[in-house]
Parts: C-alpha cells; structure tokens; sequence
C-alpha cells in the first residue's frame, strides 16, 4: 500500500498552506503571496522545461503581460465601467499570457534546442523594449496602480485576505497543470522532449503540439503574473525583466522535475531566503551563485531528481552511509569555510569603506595600503585555501581506505554528447 | 549627414568593441556549444584584474596579465567542472555558468566595492588622433579598434592558416574522428576554452580603461554578446566580426533619427498618424534603438538560422 504514505505529506502540506498567515508575524505575510506566485509560477514553466523538453527564456512576457492586463482589468473596475468580481479579475492574466504564448510559440517552435531558447529570449526582450517605452499601456517608470474592489461583503483589505484568494488560485494552476501532465496531450508533450522525430512519424503534428504547450503554460504563467498585480495592487515594467525568466528556469532546474511539486518547492525556497537571511547576511546573491553551482554539480536533474525514481537519497541502504561520510563532512567543512571567509572580507571591506577597495587591489599585491586590511584578507582566504586543500585530502585518503568506492560520475567527453542544433 | 557619418563611425568603434567581447564567445559558444553566461563575468574579470595590476604603474602589464591569469581560470572551470556538467544538456549548463557568474559578480562587489573603480588610460594616452568634421577622435579609442581588428586578423589566421587551426576546427566538427587520429580532443575543449575566457579579460582590460569599470559592466553586455555570436552564425569569426558591426552601427544610426513612429507613417502616406502625442505613435524612433539587437536575432533565427556567415547544419 503505497497510498497512504503519498497522502501523508500531502494532508501536512495542505494544512500548512491553510495556516500559514497564523504561523508567521505580520510583516512577512506579504511575502506568504509572493512564495505561492513564485511556486505557481514555477510549476507552469516546468510544464514546458519538464514535460515538453523546451527551454523557454522568455517566460517574463506571459507573466508580466498577465500583470498588466490584470491591472487594467482591475483600473476598469475601479473606475466603474465594468462590474468584475474582484476575485477572478487574475484570469485576465491568464488570457494575455495565453494569447501572448501562441504568438511566441508559433514563431519560436520552427526552430529547437539552444536556438530555440534564443528566440524565445529575444521575443520576451522585445516585450520588454516596449513596454519600458509605451508608457500609454505599461506606466512607464511609475507602473500602474490600482485598488482591489470588495466583493460579496470581502474587502481584500488585509494580507490574510488576500492570501487564501491567491492559495485558491494557485492550487487551481496547480490542480490544472497536474491533469494536463496526465491527459493523453501530456504524454504527447512528454515524447517530443525524449524524441521528436519519432512523434512525428507517428504522425502527430509536433509544431502545433509546441504551441499548445506553450500557450498552456503561458496561461498559467499569466495567471501568475494577475495573481502578483492582484497582491501587489501595482505592476511595473520590472516585471518583464530577462531576470525575471532567468529566475523560473533557475528555481525549476533547481528543483528538478522529477518530481511534480519539485520546481515548486525549490521556487517556494528561493523566493523565502532572501527574506529569511535578510537578517544575517548581505551577501546572500553570492551564497546563491556558488549554491547554483554546486547543485548542477553534484544534482544535474535537481534536488528532486536525488528522491524521485532512482535518485540516489530514494533508498539508501546503511552499508552506503559510512563510505560518503567523509565527503559530506568535508564539503560541509569547505561551506562553512566559505562562509565564514566572505563574511570576514565582507566586514572589513565595508569597515574600510574606500580604502579597503583599494585593499582589495593589494592583495593582488598591486599597490601599498593604509592599514592592515589587505594582510588580514591575505590571512583569512589563506587559510580557506588550506580547508579546501586539507578536505580535498582527507576525502582522498578516505575514499582510498574505504573498500566500497563511492560512485562518482566520470566525466564524459563533450565531443560525444553534444546536442544537435 | 555630418550627423550620420559621424554616428557611422561611432557604431563602427562601439561594433568594434563588441567584436572584441563577442570573439570569445564565438569559440566557446559558437564551437563547443557552452551556452556560457559567465563570459561577460570573464570580460569584468579582466577589467579588474588589470585595474589592480596597472594600479602598481604599469598599464602594459595589467594589459597582459589579465587575459593569461583569467584564461587559467576559465580553464580551471572548463576541465574540473564545466565539462561535467554539458553532458546533462543546455539548461544545466546555463544555470551553472550563470551561478558563476553571479559569484564573481559577488566576489568583485565583496573586495571592490558596489561601485565603480578608478581605471583608467595613462595620461600620455590622453591626445586626439585625428579632427573629423570639427570633432577630436581619441587616439585611445582608434587604438581599441585597432587592437580589435588585430585581434580578428589573429584569430581567423590562427584558425584557418595553422595546423593547430586545422586540429581544432577538425575536433569542433568530427571530434570522434579526430580523437581516433590521435588527437586530445578535450584538450583541445579546454584550450579554446581558456582562450575564449582570455579573449574576454583582455577586451574587459582595453575597454574597461575607456569605459566605466564597475559590477553591472557584465550584465550590460549579458545578452548583446549572443546576439552576435547568433546572428554572425555560430563558429564564425567573420561572422561575429560583421555582426558587431551591423548591430554598432544600426543601434548608433537609428539612436541618432529625429523622427517619431507617427511622423515616419506620416511621410509614408499616413497623414492621420502624424502628430499624434499619445498611443504607439508618438513613440520617437531613437527610444527603440535598443530592441534593434532583438529584432535582428529574431529574423536571422526565424529566416535564416545559420546566421550571416555560418554553416548551415
């Protein structure tokens, strides 16, 4: 029976979701809407990076399209000329970015792999180009802003209110693209990422089947996008940012699509970091590059990849345990390390304020400095490089004692695996 | 049309400098197919490593020191991490490069500082060149365009006139083959590698003396440097060449027109749009200069996806 044990987490994360406003202190709950966007969000990408194989750059035009037709949706509202509940005002969103994805799709699915990313990338560039220019439409510098109507005797007033709206329609996206994964379309979509001239010798029309994706996960994506105009009562033409879809494709690769909640969770995290760490570190972006890297490293298919089918965390047996534990200890040595060597430069420098950056230069022994800086940074990201040296040994030594050698991947060739264009 | 010769040969130096940001790329990108969103890292990287070498007096030096010292970095990356990770496939390998790229981003803000840095040319490279239409051209910037265009030469005789030339375009095209003829051909990764990575630290080290060096000068180039390896055609260093320099001289033309979108439907018969102050008319055409670079990469792709001067596959 394995039931019981998939609904198990699934009760726990509900309940949690439903919870969460009474949970956290009240500054925070705003950001509560903004984890769930982002996990919505995210999961509508992975229908694309996932299941259909593509990969798409230029996911910011669905989602800021979807803000600011939702926007408009909601100014209209306001002014009285059309009598909208306030809840379903996001499907505006979802529309646009729908409409928006046929229009990308058809032009970008003539063409795969990294050119494929390209032109989806300069199309979301070019939504991005005019929006900061059309200021009629998108606000220019200042955005648009709006107000949320009451409806039904809800006044959408305060943070709680409009989380549970929002956790509706997330679990909606969510709910939708799950079945969509599952219908005989999913499965379609599924054979074109593992190969798509088979597909089409089946005689199914590939080029349509991409764009149906596309305008499927535009639409969620779109929805995202309302759901944060929603929230936000405001929508700028930030929102359409080439970061803007460089952070869904990081959160879902980084998630992995192994499992089907993977992209979310992982965007879930990414999104509530930079709140959480706020508090004790500045240097959180820097964590998160050398975090991108590791990861890819040592988890290709993503964190979820290592618990789904044949991940290596799915069952470990005992035996396999001691034979990694030196290599746990050692990187977590090296983090620590790390952390510990960027938080004392971090301090120093900003204490030496200019004359520290010139420090800086110093340590690549380029010029004389006032103070002891340059040697006390010398000193600390010395000894870092003796960690990393001295791990690098022991797990070397242990890896040479140990009778069962822990299974690193070898590195393949690129020549042999390169994609085809 | 002063005006326009002028903006010609501004684009013409800018396309220039693009080249030369965008050489690496062509062989990283274009010939072993690493989409590399750390190569602009690598051009930052270059800007303050020469800062703080020619900071002790010596321009020259930080000139040459800089490509050799980042080159070994990138061929660090390439051989114990990077190569691992392109068996898994494009959006791993982005998501790595650009998680590198945000941590030397990071580790130049952490010693550095979040702005920008004093480098700058030797003052005994502070003339004019030349007066063109009553204006100085800095000698420093026709030594940057010729810097560039020595690169160019360098790097197509390198490829096409050498024996190492050979070995590498034969490991770029049939690498199995190649390695049965004896030859190592991830080496041969590695190396151009390392020289794609150089190739951008010493154009960060030429440019950022002219240019402000500071922490956003990565992400600025961040994408314009594909659009030119994809709409040269990817491999091609010819290609590369006259791409930066259609998109230099485009970008600086159309920043220079006057008109407005409503006035060009205008003088094409459409009297009702000219005028107009609000809506999609009134848009001046100089404000959409940068989407030019977009545009271009969508019809190249879209028409002819071996772009200007590639081969098509």
């Amino acid at each position: 029976m394995r039931r019981p044990l998939v609904l198990l987490p699934a009760v726990v994360l509900a309940s949690l979701l439903l919870a969460a406003p009474f949970l956290v202190e009240i500054g925070i709950r705003g950001v509560l809407s903004k984890i769930l966007i982002a996990a919505l969000f995210a999961t509508a990408y992975s229908l694309m990076s996932g299941v259909a194989g593509l990969l798409s750059f230029g996911h910011a035009a669905f989602f800021g399209l979807g803000a600011i037709a939702t926007m408009h949706l909601m100014l209209a509202a306001e002014k009285g000329g059309a009598f909208i509940p306030a809840p379903l005002v996001p499907l505006a969103g979802a529309l646009a970015g729908g409409l928006c994805a046929a229009v990308a799709g058809a032009i970008s699915s003539r063409r795969t792999g990294s050119y494929f990313a390209l032109i989806t990338l300069a199309f979301a560039e070019l939504v991005h180009g005019i929006a900061i220019q059309w200021q009629g439409v998108f606000g220019g510098e200042a955005g648009l802003t709006s107000m949320r109507m009451p409806w039904l005797g809800v006044q959408f007033s305060s943070a709680t209110q409009v989380y549970y709206a929002v956790l509706i329609w997330v679990a909606l996206g969510v709910l939708a693209c799950w079945l969509f994964k599952r219908t005989g379309f999913g499965q379609l979509a599924m054979g074109i990422r593992e190969n798509e001239e088979r597909v089409s010798f089946l005689g199914f029309n590939t080029y349509c089947s991409k764009i149906v994706v596309f305008v499927v996960s535009g639409a969620v994506s779109g929805l995202a996008g309302g759901l944060l105009a929603f929230s936000n009562e405001s929508a700028t033409y930030a929102l359409f940012s080439p970061l803007v879809s460089l952070e869904v494709v990081f959160q879902t690769f980084i998630g992995g699509t192994a499992l089907f909640l993977g992209p979310a969770v992982a965007a879930a995290a990414l999104t509530l970091l930079p709140y959480a760490l706020s508090e004790y570190t500045r240097l959180w972006p820097l964590y998160q590059g050398v975090l991108f890297m590791a990861l890819m490293y040592a988890a290709p298919g993503g964190v979820s990849s290592l618990f789904g089918r044949n991940g290596a965390l799915r069952n470990v047996a005992a035996a396999q345990i001691a034979p990694a534990l030196p290599i746990v200890v050692a990187c977590a040595a090296v983090a620590c390390g790390f952390v510990v060597a960027a938080e004392i430069t971090h301090a120093l420098v900003e204490s030496g304020g200019r004359a520290a950056s010139r420090s800086a230069g110093w340590l690549l022994l380029a010029e004389p400095i006032p103070g002891r800086t340059g040697l006390k940074l010398a000193i600390v990201w010395g000894i870092f490089l003796a960690l990393c040296g001295a791990c690098g040994w022991g797990c070397r030594l242990a890896r040479g004692r140990s009778a069962i050698r822990t299974h690193v991947g070898e590195p393949v060739a690129m020549s042999t695996t390169r994609t085809a264009q | 049309m002063n005006a326009l010769l002028m903006s010609v040969l501004d684009g013409s130096v800018y396309g220039l400098i693009l080249f030369m940001l965008s050489a690496g790329l062509t062989l990283t990108y274009g010939m072993l197919g690493v989409l590399n969103m750390a190569h602009t890292a690598f051009f930052m990287l270059g800007a303050y490593v020469a800062y703080s070498i020619s900071s002790t007096g010596n321009f020259w030096l930080g000139l040459l020191i800089s490509p050799i010292l980042v080159a070994g970095i990138g061929l660090l990356v390439e051989k114990h991490l990077l190569r691992r990770i392109h068996s898994h496939g494009h959006g791993q390998e982005l998501i790595f490069t650009f998680g590198l790229a945000f941590a030397i981003e990071e580790m130049i803000k952490l010693f550095y500082g979040d702005f920008p840095v004093q480098y700058a040319i030797p003052s005994y490279l502070r003339f004019p060149a030349f007066t063109i239409l009553g204006a100085d051209f800095p000698f420093y910037r026709l030594l940057m365009a010729c810097i560039a265009i020595a690169m160019f030469a360098l790097l197509v005789v390198l490829l096409k006139f050498t024996r190492l030339g050979l070995i590498v375009r034969a490991a770029e095209k049939r690498p199995v083959m190649t390695a049965a003829l004896g030859h190592d051909v991830s080496k041969v990764f590695s190396g151009i590698f390392a020289l794609g990575a150089g190739l951008a630290a010493l154009a960060g080290a030429v440019a950022g003396a002219y240019y402000p060096t500071s922490p956003t000068m990565a992400i600025n180039f961040g994408i314009v440097v594909f659009i030119v390896v994809v709409v040269g055609g990817l491999g091609s260093i010819q290609g590369s060449f006259w791409a930066s320099i259609l998109i230099g001289v485009l970008t600086s033309v159309i920043v220079s027109v006057p008109w407005t979108m409503g006035g060009l439907l205008g003088w094409a018969g459409l009297t009702a749009a000219e005028g107009a102050t609000t809506g999609l008319a009134s848009l001046a055409i100089s404000s959409l200069a940068g989407i030019v670079p977009f545009v271009l990469m969508i019809g190249v792709l879209v028409f002819k996806p071996s772009g200007l001067m590639g081969e098509s596959k």
